[in-house]
């Protein structure tokens, strides 16, 4: 059955161009002048093939010296993006017991590897903080103040982050005030902070969530959104359908999950979900039924077997973590998919089959096959001396797990060689060779990075890229891309960091069927503006500058 | 055999009138206990218990009633219908503490079911399944009858399945050397996480999401189930008792 396509298109505009910056659906969006470069998307590596071949760094993530405990068990995190501006996305690893890499792409899976002197660190994003046309790795650490390093002559220098005083544990950057400038939201993990500090953290302030505006002179101002968090993972969805970015913020230990909503200038707290996670480890905004709505996806825990022996390692460790929930807690320990069904959301991850994928960390939508279906990928495990003492080697060992999508009916679980069991904790996608199609970084636990490179060359795909000349937020961090086909719309935001403490590349994907061509494209840029492109080829790079 | 020698009515299964003196003692001697239970903070399934043992002399000695006056087949239908019925009322309580009182789930066990779910209802539906092949052995047949012991085997079935992987846990859970791990409540056959909702076999076909009975939780499934079984019971006995006063008559 057709659906009505420019019925979606509006909605598409209306609710879920997440970034757009227009304070009021009644007003007309305004056309963005553009120009429009594409080149060719280079030659697949030969031979094609329906798993990913896999390329091992030699990053070590290493939790502590006296090996992994709850709370050095969460891992690191890791970031893909363009530190040096040739064109290439270069992948930064997060350490946490050991330093950071970078490793700077030089095509062809050939790598540079520029060791750093940072360690302790938790989340990662290569952002363009200060809009000077370059990016930047912003790193959050365990038990210091953010800091952000500049990278000259293959070499990063860090300094702390202006006016950023307390150990954030996650972050997720946006213009949230509509002045151009990228802000950041920052969140806590009161839980460690508390075991390491003791009293003298709540003294200080304690922690919670913040929104930090940057302002023309370079510094942040911060707002204060709540007093406590134990924050693993930061999003922007739109959740009142506003066109406005809202926050959300997951968090860990049965503590409810933040939201706030825009109302003008101010931040409203708000519960709009029915049920939710109840250790929220990473969240992902994605469109997953291509109707150019998106949806919000949280990882928690739960096994994917269902047999005695999986839930006999399971149980000791659930009792510990989990604290029984009355029937109108809206906390449940299963991964949630929430879909606005036009009078609310409603959590449907059970429905699709995703509900439980493991002991998960970064779980993210990408198109993994080119279908022009958003397919799952979630990394798995836990290791840790003092909750899993009675499993061997203190390890939940478990597969990280790709679940196909079925046309937006559900999700299959299928194995492409990407089913390691090296206790995952962050992971990206991204196009590292230049072939369009995305490939995938994973950051494990006491264990080396991966990277994996997918071969599959099925289908067709496009890559888009903005690039806003009139905003100091030059990658258009926020933007919303939706492709337009003759029976579907699929939307993708830019975003900066998602899933479980994992940076994301500016370069938004598509995959395009064989049989399908695209219609149009449409972008609603940051500031609210909209650019329309149409006769547009597929296995291209096609990149788009806002001129004004 | 004795079977359905005189006529019983339907009735005659809940009237204990007869031994009112015996129901108020074993009452407040069951509440006396009860009361010290409680005082001595033991948890309220041992008080429920202690009141049931004070009100069942009355019970046992109504069922004797019965068997004297009309055998011993009317006495264990007396018997099943009047226990039945009580456990229906323990999962109708259980429902009620989670979707009405919005009790958390591991508080939300009923009356006496806090014992230990897996053993009690494993030994009582294996009960009932018993007793049912006894009463259609003995005459009890009608289509209510045949349904009635075509459900309470399905039901018998599913919390064997449960009791073998209760049991299946523990000891996983002892070789691992987490011994005070409890593995009660783990999904059953039907509902959500259950067996057809997760086996390989149904997993991303139809079967695995179908509404209600692979995605209802387990204190559901087993409050329908137990719904079913008393209403069939009830209409097994009505019709039974019916047939057999026809048949006297």
């Amino acid at each position: 059955m057709q659906r009505p396509v420019s019925a979606i298109i509006l909605c598409t505009s209306l609710l879920l161009s997440a970034c757009s910056g227009v304070q009021s659906v009644s007003e007309p969006p305004v056309a963005a002048t553009t120009t429009l470069q594409q080149r060719p998307l280079s030659a697949q590596t030969e031979p094609c093939q329906s798993t990913f071949v896999r390329h091992q760094t030699d990053h070590y993530t290493q939790s502590s010296a006296v090996g992994s405990y709850v709370y050095t068990s969460n891992g690191s995190g890791l970031a893909i993006g363009d530190l040096n501006d040739d064109g290439l996305p270069d992948i930064a690893l997060g350490n946490l017991a050991g330093t950071v890499s970078v490793l700077i792409n030089q095509g062809n899976w050939q790598f540079i590897t520029i060791p750093t002197t940072l360690d302790d660190v938790r989340a990662l994003a290569i952002v363009d903080t200060n809009g000077d046309g370059t990016r930047e790795l912003v790193a959050t650490r365990r038990l210091s103040r953010p800091v952000i390093g500049t990278f000259a002559e293959n070499t990063l220098s860090f300094v702390p982050m202006p006016d950023v005083y307390t150990a954030f544990y996650t972050m997720g950057w946006h213009d949230l005030n509509d002045d151009g400038l990228l802000d950041v939201v920052l969140a806590t993990y009161d839980t460690e902070q508390l075991q390491q500090q003791g009293l003298i953290f709540t003294q200080r302030g304690g922690g919670g969530v913040f929104v930090y505006y940057r302002t023309t002179d370079g510094r942040y101002r911060g707002e204060r959104l709540n007093n406590g968090a134990d924050a693993l993972a930061v999003a922007f969805p739109d959740i009142n359908g506003d066109g406005v970015a809202d926050i959300m913020v997951g968090n860990d230990f049965n503590r409810p999950d933040g939201v706030w909503v825009r109302d003008k200038q101010h931040w409203q707290a708000v519960e709009p979900f029915q049920q939710t996670t109840e250790n929220t480890m990473g969240l992902d905004v994605a469109d997953v039924d291509n109707d150019g709505v998106a949806e919000i996806f949280a990882t928690d825990m739960k096994p994917y077997q269902r047999d005695v022996a999986t839930m006999a390692q399971w149980l000791p460790a659930m009792a510990r973590l989990t604290r029984p929930l009355s029937a109108d807690d809206p906390q449940y320990p299963e991964n949630t998919l929430q879909r606005w069904d036009g009078h609310g959301w409603r959590n449907v991850a059970y429905d699709l089959e995703i509900d439980a994928s493991g002991w998960s960390w970064s779980g993210k939508f990408g198109d993994i096959d080119n279908d022009s279906w958003s397919d799952l990928y979630v990394v798995n495990g836990m290791i840790a001396k003092d909750m899993l003492d009675y499993l061997p080697d203190n390890e939940l060992k478990e597969s990280n797990m790709l679940f196909q999508n079925q046309q937006g009916q559900r999700f299959t679980p299928v194995n492409w060689g990407l089913n390691d069991t090296g206790s995952g904790r962050s992971m990206s996608m991204a196009d590292m060779d230049g072939d369009g199609d995305l490939d995938v970084v994973v950051n494990p636990l006491d264990g080396y990075a991966q990277l994996y490179e997918n071969r599959n060359c099925t289908n067709n795909r496009v890559l888009v890229s903005l690039v806003d000349q009139t905003s100091p937020n030059g990658d258009a961090i926020g933007a919303t891309v939706t492709l337009e086909r003759a029976d579907q719309v699929l939307a993708r935001q830019v975003k900066t960091i998602s899933g479980y403490l994992s940076g994301d590349v500016n370069t938004v994907h598509f995959g395009v069927a064989k049989d399908q061509s695209i219609r149009k494209l449409t972008v609603t840029w940051p500031d609210g503006s909209v650019s329309t492109h149409a006769d547009l080829p597929v296995n291209a790079h096609i990149e788009i500058h806002k001129t004004e | 055999m004795n079977t359905l020698s005189q006529s019983m009515r339907m009735q005659t299964i809940f009237d204990i009138r007869a031994h009112r003196l015996l129901i108020i003692v074993g009452s407040l001697i069951g509440l006396g206990f009860a009361g010290y239970a409680a005082s001595r903070g033991m948890p309220m399934w041992v008080w429920a218990a202690c009141i049931i043992a004070g009100v069942m002399p009355a019970y046992a000695h109504h069922m004797y009633d019965v068997y004297v006056k009309f055998g011993w087949w009317s006495a264990l239908l007396t018997g099943l219908v009047a226990a039945q019925s009580f456990h229906g009322v323990e999962h109708l309580v259980q429902w009620v503490q989670y979707h009405i009182l919005r009790w958390p789930f591991f508080k939300a066990s009923g009356i006496i079911s806090a014992a230990n779910a897996e053993w009690v209802h494993f030994v009582w539906n294996w009960t009932v399944l018993v007793i049912m092949v006894f009463l259609v052995w003995g005459g009890m047949r009608n289509r209510y009858a045949w349904l009635m012991l075509a459900w309470t085997t399905a039901h018998t079935a599913e919390h064997t399945y449960l009791m073998i992987r209760y049991l299946d846990a523990l000891n996983q859970l002892a070789t691992l050397g987490a011994w005070g791990t409890s593995a009660q409540g783990l999904p059953g056959f039907f509902g959500r996480d259950g067996w057809l909702a997760t086996s390989d076999a149904t997993r991303n076909t139809f079967v695995c999401r179908l509404p209600g009975l692979t995605t209802a939780v387990r204190l559901d499934v087993h409050f329908w189930w137990n719904v079913g079984e008393t209403v069939l019971l009830l209409l097994a006995t009505h019709t039974t008792l019916k047939q057999k006063s026809n048949h006297t008559a």
